[in-house]
């Protein structure tokens, strides 16, 4: 099982200083991670997702990552293609860039963005989301391979262009998409990706749907010139020595993450300014005392890794017994200190790596 | 570990299954009955099956466990039909169990079983011996099923055979008499004190005795302590107590089966009507002790203080007309891109004193809300009735309830995104500015004022 870490670079009520305070926290936090031998630093593409997520250039931020760490890989998780916000050819052109000047070090994710604040803001026809990535998705591999590109879809009508640079990699970077609906790992396992899911539901919820990722994959028609068969999962995840600290942090953490994408994701609505109806304050002594009490417990869901290593542990093993393959933990989330977040990386990485290595 | 069921769409069965489900190093679950089940998960596979019918054995190939919950227990049948089904019912399961060699085999017997008649020891023990008692169906069945276990256990001792003998079942869904008065907060009056115990605490000890190591063996009663009469009990817990003389309870027991007819209450036996005059006390202490049973339940007053805690009344007007008003809203508005394609059936179970149950339809991303429960759902959300209106006030907010388990989920995880949104919907609306912002602003006022206390006499 691997092990990595994940950016939505997120903050609480930010000013200008803390938002340029989290882009240096977050350096900081990956090239921890590449030291104690992190897997992968993911970064999402959003846009005006105020508070519940600043990373809108991920190509900027994870091309200086690259040049700051030495092993670990750099993963775009994901870049959104409808091409309102991105054209095919420049993300070709990119991740290729990115993938020489790290090594061979990229995972390319893709998305097509769910948040009407994005949406609206690039003006793009939601009802056809799917098919612009659909299609997209299918040319930038060619894009990588092909000496001379052209192509004639829905979408686009390039003439023969020569798209370069070429990727490293061989025959190009390991590709992935987001698992945004919780049915749509076997449509990306269909066609050949790498799935990146948001982590809940039972543990039995989430064999299933490894599984039946699996069943895809194996009969897939990859729309890439490689097949990558990889089921990743997102937990929020706070690990100290003190299980109590751990909790008191991570579960409001945890709480900011999903409360701040609910108001983005399923408001029906674009907020403005601070995010209202988002909790930002520690949990109440019981609501604390049932947020522990409930981890791990039987019919809990495999969604969180927040407490103390031996907690994580059982977690992780949860996980693990459900097929998992890598686990990109979501331990920057608004409300907890960059020194926690350090604390975390350390103590993961010395009390929980090593027993599933 | 694969375990079977049969009988797991019922009330106990449900709670059963739900325990089961919730156990990681359950892997396949099989649950067998003629109805759809209750609950839904990705590693149940629910058969529709007759226990009479010797092809069910081809799915106890494998089993680790069968638990055996299938038993007609009131009803109108015939009586030759009632002991096909309980008894040869159970015949038929034993079979299937020694033909795939399953190790482990957890049958509810009844209290019934030592005899529903006067003369019995206080308090009754596991070893107090059984009483025939032909004229009762029930108590016959559960009687004869013990008899045949007995041969059963001598025949295969390599099947280790636990027998629970349950006092009366107290909770929510009680598909009896007693359950249709509960249901309206009423308690039949009687001098002798009514063995109960509370559902959720037999479905703890069908648990504890499947992990039981090494396997439980014999018999294991389970009934709350202090049994009290019915005066007694309403006292303590506010329900109202119907009056009634020997008279009232003979033409009663004419009366039930045509107000049965009728749909008005549930199908009963008669024969169970006639019954109230034996005493029987149950001692539990060997549940405890060697199966580590700790009942919320303990003593009668508090199964009873349970059901007015756990189990709906009549429904809170608020939460009435909040789904209500979602269900309005979801009419008019079209399909979040997000949802176009889901489809998913919920069941929402709102628990505790107003609470109800609704099924969520969501068919191409358009929702519908109905009454009652749907059967198989695809997931159940479980939370407290006073926990939805805390969070349409703002008291607390729906992800704390994701992380202190005060919301339960079964099935599809997705149900959880649905709920999610309705919230964050309502809330989102309470803040917007003009008329309705003001009128959602006004209702979520009427939503959160603190509920009234439970109306009970």
């Amino acid at each position: 099982m691997k092990f990595s870490i994940f950016f939505e670079m997120q903050i609480a009520d930010p000013t200008r200083a803390s938002e340029v305070q989290v882009f240096h926290d977050c350096v900081e936090q990956a090239v921890l991670a590449d030291q104690l031998g992190y897997h992968c630093v993911w970064e999402v593409e959003h846009h005006g997702l105020y508070e519940y997520s600043h990373s809108s250039a991920p190509e900027v931020f994870l091309a200086f990552i690259a040049a700051r760490t030495q092993k670990i890989r750099i993963g775009h998780g994901v870049t959104l293609l409808p091409h309102r916000y991105n054209h095919p050819i420049r993300i070709a052109e990119r991740v290729a860039t990115l993938d020489i000047l790290s090594g061979g070090r990229v995972n390319w994710g893709s998305g097509k963005s769910s948040s009407l604040t994005e949406q609206h803001a690039f003006e793009s026809d939601i009802a056809n989301l799917h098919a612009q990535w659909l299609e997209a998705v299918e040319m930038i591999p060619r894009m990588w391979s092909a000496d001379v590109f052209s192509h004639k879809g829905k979408f686009f009508d390039i003439p023969p262009t020569q798209v370069v640079p070429k990727p490293v990699q061989t025959p190009h970077p390991p590709m992935f998409a987001a698992c945004s609906k919780p049915d749509s790992a076997a449509a990306v396992g269909r066609l050949g990706l790498g799935a990146l899911n948001f982590a809940f539901g039972s543990d039995d919820y989430l064999t299933d749907k490894v599984a039946e990722y699996r069943k895809a994959s194996a009969a897939a028609h990859p729309v890439g010139r490689q097949k990558t068969e990889w089921f990743a999962c997102t937990p929020a995840t706070l690990v100290l020595r003190d299980d109590k600290k751990a909790c008191e942090y991570g579960m409001r953490g945890a709480r900011f993450f999903g409360s701040s994408m609910a108001e983005y994701y399923f408001s029906g609505t674009r907020p403005t300014g601070k995010l209202k109806g988002v909790p930002r304050d520690f949990l109440s002594p019981a609501d604390l005392t049932a947020a522990m009490a409930a981890r791990n417990a039987p019919g809990s869901s495999v969604a969180t890794i927040v407490g103390d290593p031996a907690s994580a542990r059982e977690t992780v093993e949860r996980f693990k017994d459900a097929g998992v393959d890598e686990l990109i933990l979501v331990m920057q989330m608004g409300t907890v200190p960059h020194e926690l977040v350090m604390e975390s990386l350390r103590t993961f990485a010395e009390d929980v790596m090593p027993h599933f290595g | 570990m694969k375990v079977v069921v049969t009988g797991g769409s019922g009330q106990l069965g449900t709670l059963v299954l739900r325990r089961l489900l919730g156990l990681r190093k359950i892997k396949q679950l099989v649950s067998l009955d003629l109805r759809p089940p209750a609950l839904a998960g990705r590693k149940l596979t629910a058969i529709h099956a007759d226990v009479r019918d010797p092809a069910i054995a081809a799915h106890f190939a494998g089993a680790d466990a069968v638990i055996h919950l299938a038993f007609v227990v009131t009803g109108l049948l015939p009586r030759p039909q009632f002991d096909a089904i309980n008894i040869g019912g159970t015949d038929n399961v034993l079979a299937a169990v020694a033909a795939h060699q399953v190790p482990r085999f957890i049958y509810t017997s009844s209290i019934a079983a030592y005899g529903v008649v006067s003369g019995h020891p206080d308090p009754i023990v596991e070893t107090t011996p059984r009483r025939y008692q032909p004229e009762f169906a029930y108590s016959a069945c559960k009687y004869t099923v013990e008899e045949h276990l007995d041969a059963f256990e001598a025949a295969h001792p390599e099947v280790a055979i636990t027998r629970l003998r349950p006092a009366i079942l107290v909770g929510n869904h009680m598909e009896h008499v007693l359950g249709d008065m509960l249901r309206r907060r009423v308690l039949v009056d009687s001098e002798t004190p009514m063995p109960l115990v509370w559902d959720e605490d037999v479905a703890d000890a069908i648990i504890l005795a499947l992990q039981a190591a090494p396997a439980a063996r014999g018999a294991f009663n389970l009934g709350a302590r202090e049994p009290a009469s019915s005066a007694e009990l309403a006292r303590a817990t506010g329900l109202r107590l119907l009056r009634s003389s020997p008279l009232g309870r003979a033409i009663a027991a004419r009366a039930l089966p045509l107000l049965a007819r009728l749909g008005v209450i549930h199908a009963a036996d008669p024969a169970w009507l006639k019954q109230t005059a034996a005493r029987m006390v149950m001692a539990s202490d060997k549940a405890r002790a060697e199966l580590g049973w700790r009942p919320r339940g303990d003593t009668a007053v508090d199964v009873l203080r349970l059901y007015v805690s756990e189990v709906p009344g009549r429904e809170d007007p608020r939460i009435t007309a909040f789904l209500g008003m979602v269900k309005l809203a979801a009419r008019r508005m079209p399909a979040p891109p997000e949802a176009r394609h889901m489809n998913l059936t919920i069941h929402l179970v709102l628990t505790g004193p107003g609470g109800g149950e609704r099924t969520l339809r969501l068919r191409d991303g358009r929702l519908d809300i109905t009454r009652g429960a749907p059967r198989p759902p695809d997931s159940t959300l479980t939370l407290r009735a006073q926990t939805l209106l805390d969070v349409l006030a703002g008291r607390t907010d729906f992800g704390t309830l994701q992380l202190t388990g005060a919301l339960r989920v079964e099935g599809d995880p997705a149900a959880q995104m649905m709920l999610g949104a309705i919230v964050t919907g309502f809330k989102t609306q309470a803040r917007a500015r003009g008329l309705r912002g003001q009128i959602t602003r006004a209702f979520g006022k009427w939503l959160g004022a603190h509920a009234q206390p439970e109306r009970t006499a």
